[in-house]
């Protein structure tokens, strides 16, 4: 049992002598191996659990949401339900964002084959080296809305002077880009961060935040408070928004590439049925995808009848959903670039909308 | 009552009354705190915070939370979460304590790591997991990121403190370390491994509703969201309670279990768990330098091979040279530097603010406690449920009644720091040796001096060994309050960057603070010696 005799240094007293140094070290290297070989079996054990959900030829592709499936999405949820992927031969699954979720990495990596984000957030990705392309915009206007209480409204970016507006980080880019393009000084007043939470509004501890058009002013209305909604799009300031991004190499793959052109097309048809059946949007929303989220069924009315004024323009009409004009990439780049944010128009593909709608 | 009660002797049936009433007393006391607490804040949401939509009426929040059937799909989906990050946050931290003793030239390097994964905000690193794992396994990582380090830490000083006699029996007799550690050790350091896996409890429920901020299509995150988003604060109360009625219970039923499976240490000459004085000379100090060198480029070298084998796609995984690059090289790295070098120090004066609000908070509070048994009894219970509160539920809370500067971040950060310094502070307090405090009974010295005199002298070790916890605890606080709430410091740098997908600037940022704080805890790790070796001599 007992094998042989070592002195440890850092025992108290004991001094180590010269020839068991060598067996000592060999023990320790013995024990570093078994050391490494646990951490090893530990590392593999994890990896396995982690149960991965790539993208392979005939297994599921992701749509990514950059928020909890709430009626934002209500298009994705009609291509589902009416089976339109099924037709194009696509298994599309559906994942929730979230407040603390990036979009642009889950479809670098390949866990997502398209992703809905934001703008400003798809081009500082792309201009910090991320593979993307912008093939679509759900939003044909900006939906970026200062919102303020109704009894004490800011009105124009002016009023903006000496006031405390919530933002949140993820919006940043976005609010800085419209200050610049309204001409308003940063330094006039004071930005503090904002969760996805309206609270500090109502309490008065803020005099504006910065919200979505159909989220925010609605959950206000519901609660009684009435809002100002200071539209960005009302000044100077247009967006496309709710981009639909894919990895650029993508593009060039000819399996990849009609994926994403079938996975487009059923989401055209989806949303097409969702700005005619509003009441049945919210209904998917709060009774089928989002079920486990307490959703309330007169907010999602609301927001989703909001919405349709942002899908539905005059080029949706003629070109069909998600159309990115040469005019609204100009605007979009316009406005970005005024905000700092270098958009530049080869960011911005028609490529997939022309292919889906040639038939 | 049945017959076979009636028919019991009357001695019998008084000791079960005795019994009932000292069951009495013990419950009587917390529910009493209790009350305190529900009545201030009914009272608070009927008055001043009547119709502001921050605190709802306990009433309101019973009703939500009956109607939403207790979020029974959220609490499953959540506890599953939670409870797989408990189990490979914890078994990772096991093993990587027993790896610490079985080859202590690699303490340093690993125990490092390991701090860096404590002061890094999981929230900052959430782009890696998400591309690293699928959604369900990131939010799992990021509960088991919230365990490893604390349970690390408890194990190493549980295992490193054995019983000297039998570990110099083990050593003379020829018993190799792992044997020492199997036999003695392990046995030795069940109850501080026990207090440690109860606190994880609570710590992973948290950790795991913080990655469902991530999103998902269930959990209790998901539904806070959701309730938040929509101005629903009935709803967003109702589920922080349940968070916090979940994580207590999992503490309390932990704690009860590990403290069953508790061996019995009998011996009395525990070893100290602080480390042994260093011996000075040239040989000494060239070693440390070798160690620290080897530590600092086993480090580097885990990193760069955790990129190349990972395959995350370059624009996200940096280097370490990435992060050395974007500080030394090129035009603007004078602007990074500045970037950097102003949000740490801004970074380093909130959590200054939260350590020393938290610890000042725990000294008073396990003052108010040693002194009246009533007052620990009605709120040490609900202290300990502090940490298990889902701070970001309350987040508009605490701005609205704090403001956005000082005093929110005192709070906050304080909140942190606070339970596990009460915790070890009180301990120290009570085992304060009883050859003293009767020293100063003889010589009629008031209870008020002696405390002052003795005990707190007693106590500042206790206060060195906490702040090794507390102080990385208030960094996170602080980075976590400037994301949240103040929007300055690393923190804002951080939850800016990832928006704009400025990943060189994040990673820049986590290992600024990494450094800073290890370094900080080295410092501590010293000095903690320095003050045991003074007050066991």
């Amino acid at each position: 049992m007992i094998k042989h005799v070592t002195f440890d240094s850092s025992s108290p007293g004991g001094e180590p002598s010269r020839a068991p140094a060598k067996r000592r070290t060999r023990r320790t290297i013995r024990a570093a191996l078994g050391a490494l070989a646990m951490t090893g079996a530990i590392l593999l054990a994890a990896c396995s659990s982690a149960g991965a959900s790539g993208g392979d030829a005939d297994g599921p592709v992701g749509l990514q949401f950059v928020f909890i499936k709430n009626v934002q999405f209500a298009g994705s949820y009609f291509a589902d339900q009416n089976g339109y992927w099924k037709d194009e031969g696509l298994d599309v699954e559906l994942m929730a964002g979230g407040p603390n979720l990036t979009v642009e990495p889950v479809v670098t990596s390949g866990k997502a084959l398209v992703g809905i984000t934001h703008t400003a957030q798809a081009v500082k990705a792309i201009n910090n080296g991320a593979d993307l392309a912008i093939i679509g915009a759900g939003f044909q206007r900006n939906p970026f809305v200062l919102i303020s209480q109704a009894a004490k409204p800011i009105k124009t970016p002016e009023d903006l002077a000496r006031k405390k507006i919530g933002v949140q980080a993820l919006d940043l880019p976005v609010f800085e880009a419209f200050l610049t393009a309204s001409g308003v000084d940063k330094s006039t007043f004071t930005i503090v961060p904002l969760q996805s939470d309206p609270t500090p509004l109502v309490t008065g501890e803020l005099d504006g935040i910065m919200g979505f058009y159909s989220n925010e002013p609605n959950f206000l209305r519901i609660k009684g408070v009435e809002p100002y909604n200071l539209l960005f799009d009302d000044f100077g300031y247009p967006l496309m928004e709710e981009v639909y991004i894919v990895k650029k190499s993508n593009l060039e793959d000819p399996e990849k590439r009609a994926q994403i052109v079938a996975l487009m097309k059923g989401e055209s048809k989806g949303w097409a049925d969702a700005v005619a059946d509003v009441d049945k949007a919210a209904d998917l929303a709060v009774n089928t995808y989002g079920k486990d989220l307490k959703l309330d069924m007169d907010q999602q009315i609301m927001a989703m009848t909001s919405e349709v004024d942002l899908v539905l323009t005059d080029d949706t009409k003629q070109f069909g959903l998600f159309w990115m004009s040469d005019d609204l990439i100009a605007g979009t780049v316009d406005s970005l670039k005024l905000g700092g944010v270098d958009a530049t128009p080869d960011m911005f593909t028609r490529e997939i909308l022309e292919e889906m709608y040639a038939e | 009552m049945t017959t076979s009660t009636m028919s019991l002797g009357a001695s019998a049936r008084e000791r079960r009354g005795l019994r009932l009433s000292n069951g009495i007393r013990r419950w009587a006391a917390p529910v009493a705190g209790l009350a305190v607490l529900l009545l201030a804040w009914e009272v608070v949401a009927r008055t001043v915070a009547a119709g502001k939509f921050i605190v709802p009426t306990i009433p309101d929040v019973i009703a939500t939370m009956t109607a939403d059937g207790f979020y029974a799909s959220g609490v499953a989906t959540t506890l599953w979460e939670a409870g797989r990050g408990f189990f490979w946050g914890n078994l990772a931290a096991l093993a990587v304590a027993a790896i610490c003793l079985l080859v202590p030239p690699l303490k340093a390097v690993l125990t490092r790591l390991a701090l860096a994964t404590y002061c890094t905000p999981t929230i900052a690193i959430a782009p890696l997991l998400i591309v690293l794992f699928s959604p369900d396994d990131a939010k799992v990582t990021m509960a088991g990121l919230s365990v490893f380090f604390p349970t690390l830490l408890g194990a190493l000083v549980g295992l490193e403190g054995g019983p000297k006699s039998a570990l110099e029996f083990v050593h003379v007799s020829g018993g190799s370390r792992a044997f020492a550690l199997l036999r003695v050790r392990v046995r030795a350091a069940v109850p501080e491994i026990a207090a440690a896996l109860s606190l994880a409890a609570p710590a992973a429920v948290v950790g795991a509703m913080i990655g469902e901020y991530l999103g998902g299509d269930q959990g209790l995150g998901v539904v806070l969201v959701q309730a938040q988003q929509s101005l629903n604060v009935a709803r967003a109360w109702a589920v922080a309670i349940e968070a916090t009625a979940i994580s207590t219970f999992a503490y309390l039923v932990i704690g009860a279990l590990a403290r069953r499976l508790a061996y019995t240490v009998t011996s009395t000459d525990l070893a100290v768990s602080a480390p042994a004085a260093r011996a000075k000379g040239v040989r000494q100090v060239g070693l440390g330098a070798v160690r620290l060198i080897a530590s600092f480029a086993a480090i580097l070298l885990l990193w760069y091979g955790l990129v190349a084998l990972s395959g995350v796609d370059d624009y996200i995984a940096k280097t370490p040279l990435d992060v050395w690059t974007y500080l030394t090289a090129g035009p603007d790295a004078g602007a990074h530097r500045d970037v950097i070098g102003a949000g740490l120090l801004k970074t380093l004066g909130d959590a200054s603010v939260g350590y020393a609000a938290g610890t000042i908070a725990a000294l008073v509070v396990a003052v108010l406690f040693l002194n009246s048994s009533l007052i620990e009894g009605m709120f040490l219970p609900v202290v300990m449920t502090i940490r298990a509160v889902p701070l970001v539920a309350m987040t508009p809370l605490i701005a609205l009644v704090f403001g956005r500067g000082f005093m929110t971040v005192a709070v906050l950060a304080g909140a942190v720091t606070f339970v596990p310094t009460l915790v070890i502070v009180l301990a120290a307090l009570r085992a304060t040796p009883k050859p003293a405090i009767e020293l100063m009974q003889v010589y009629a010295v008031g209870r008020i001096r002696s405390l002052f005199t003795v005990r707190l002298a007693y106590a500042i070790p206790a206060l060195a060994a906490s702040a090794r916890i507390a102080i990385p605890g208030s960094i996170l606080g602080a980075v976590l309050v400037e994301i949240l709430v103040t929007g300055d410091g690393i923190g804002y740098t951080v939850a800016t960057s990832i928006g704009s997908s400025e990943y060189a600037l994040l990673w820049t940022a986590l290992v600024a603070v990494s450094v800073v704080t290890a370094l900080i805890y080295m410092v501590l790790s010293r000095i903690e010696a320095a003050l045991v070796n003074r007050i066991t001599q």
